[in-house]
């Protein structure tokens, strides 16, 4: 298989995951599918090397949640600070736990990029702390200050709008 | 929060990020869209060697609106020279080197930013070349990574290599004739074949294609910049864009809506240019002290070639 035949494989194969995840990532259908053909072409002339890396899957992911976070660093977004929050309430009930699960994921949206792309890694991808920060070029600890500031803020907005609010 | 409220969290987390990834756009024509892209790439790094049969679009400003602003009503050319601010010639600045072909790498496409005269020569094939780019430089090149001591072209140079994914970067910096040469390429060549590579080198005139054919130039200005989308001289810089609406329109360079702005430090001119859905800018800073009649004249010199491509 040459090269070309190799990458269309790769695309045609693994195109609906990366384009998932990198959904999950931004939460912004066309800025994922942007982002995903962006790493992708970019990618293209380099196919041959990258599949013949350990994981080339990892490494396209890591080219897209950089795209991503580079892409989001223009708009800045404060921090705030951990404190004390209810729990999320209700989801026993199914309506209630749809609810919850729609309000989590508005809840992302409100994050800065760097931290939605933590928690997107450790409960999308399922990835250990050491993988988090090998895709995001940082260290172990900082990974999990950036997914405890994330759960933080996402548990103070859940505060100030209420559990099944508008958001 | 208890380890159950954390669970708890976690869990719902989890769940809503697979429930939400149902919604990810369709792959549907994911592939054909990502050639296309990576062909648009390939393109801007080839730059159209070949584009001989520039087909250009003028952007000229209507004869009534030149004979207000033109002093010498007797030349039937469009744009005239300013004896003042802007001179009829505009000459590209060329690449002093190429490889041999023996190198086994393209013929090179030059560009020129910030004074730097960059030429790209693009590997046939990624297994055994690799995209390599020279750079001639007046002043020394930023470097990273441990350099070692190398002997090239009957100098010293050194070699630099980073590691980066998914292949290192080999960087080979020497100086001669009065200036800086960096050789830049990846782990697809070992040490000795950049070396080699330089070796190779030979005296050339590369000219650098310009996006656009400039009947004017600012006098006394030297070009800084080159590339597919943009000719700087510093105080007057041409840049083509994708399309943006312009809001208010108060001038028309030919048929195109164009903008004049002025603000403390100069004058921009945008150009709606329709039919190549783009906006062309033009940039004057206050220190050229080109008036608006003048920045109109330089204007309607600037053909837009089909090489060109809007950022």
């Amino acid at each position: 298989m040459n090269r070309g035949e190799a990458f269309d494989e790769y695309v045609q194969s693994r195109g609906r995951a990366l384009l998932r995840f990198a959904y999950v990532l931004t939460g912004d259908a066309y800025l994922a599918e942007d982002i995903v053909q962006e790493v992708l072409a970019r990618l293209h002339r380099r196919w041959s090397r990258i599949s013949a890396m350990q994981h080339p899957e990892a490494y396209v992911r890591t080219a897209i949640v950089r795209q991503f976070v580079s892409w989001r660093r223009r708009r800045s977004s404060s921090e705030a600070v951990l404190a004390e929050v209810p729990e999320p309430a209700g989801a026993a009930e199914p309506q209630q736990h749809v609810l919850a699960r729609d309000q989590m994921w508005r809840l992302l949206a409100g994050l800065p990029p760097a931290q939605r792309a933590v928690l997107v890694l450790r409960f999308y991808c399922d990835l250990p702390d050491d993988e988090i920060a090998g895709q995001l070029g940082c260290g172990v600890s900082t990974v999990r200050s950036q997914a405890s500031r994330a759960l933080g803020r996402m548990r103070i907005m859940l505060a100030e709008q209420g559990v099944g609010g508008d958001g | 929060m208890d380890d159950g409220g954390r669970n708890e969290w976690s869990r719902l987390l989890a769940e809503s990020l697979r429930a939400n990834a149902d919604d990810a756009p369709s792959d549907d024509g994911l592939l054909s869209s990502v050639r296309l892209r990576s062909s648009r790439y390939r393109r801007r790094r080839i730059a159209t060697v070949l584009a001989a049969a520039v087909v250009t679009l003028a952007v000229v400003v209507p004869a009534a609106l030149l004979s207000a602003a033109r002093t010498d009503r007797t030349g039937p050319a469009p744009a005239a020279p300013d004896p003042q601010r802007l001179v009829a010639e505009f000459s590209a600045p060329a690449f002093p080197y190429t490889l041999a072909a023996s190198a086994g790498l393209r013929p090179p496409v030059a560009s020129m930013r910030d004074g730097d005269l960059i030429a790209f020569f693009e590997a046939p094939e990624p297994l055994h070349h690799a995209d390599t780019t020279v750079t001639v430089s007046a002043r020394p090149p930023a470097s990273a990574g441990d350099p070692i001591s190398v002997r090239v072209r009957g100098r010293t140079g050194t070699l630099t290599t980073v590691d980066r994914e998914p292949a290192r970067q080999l960087s080979l910096v020497w100086s001669e004739a009065g200036r800086w040469i960096r050789l830049a390429t990846d782990d697809t060549y070992t040490p000795q074949q950049v070396v080699q590579l330089a070796e190779a080198l030979v005296p050339a005139s590369i000219p650098v294609l310009p996006p656009f054919r400039l009947d004017l130039s600012p006098a006394g200005l030297e070009v800084s910049t080159v590339t597919q989308s943009r000719i700087s001289f510093g105080a007057l810089e041409v840049i083509l864009r994708k399309r943006r609406p312009l809001g208010a329109t108060d001038r028309t360079v030919g048929p195109y809506p164009a903008s004049l702005t002025r603000g403390p430090a100069g004058t921009t001119l945008d150009v709606d240019v329709t039919d190549w859905d783009a906006t062309l800018e033009i940039r004057a800073a206050s220190s050229l002290g080109l008036d608006d009649a003048q920045l109109l004249r330089f204007a309607a010199g600037v053909h837009i070639l089909n090489r060109s491509d809007p950022e």
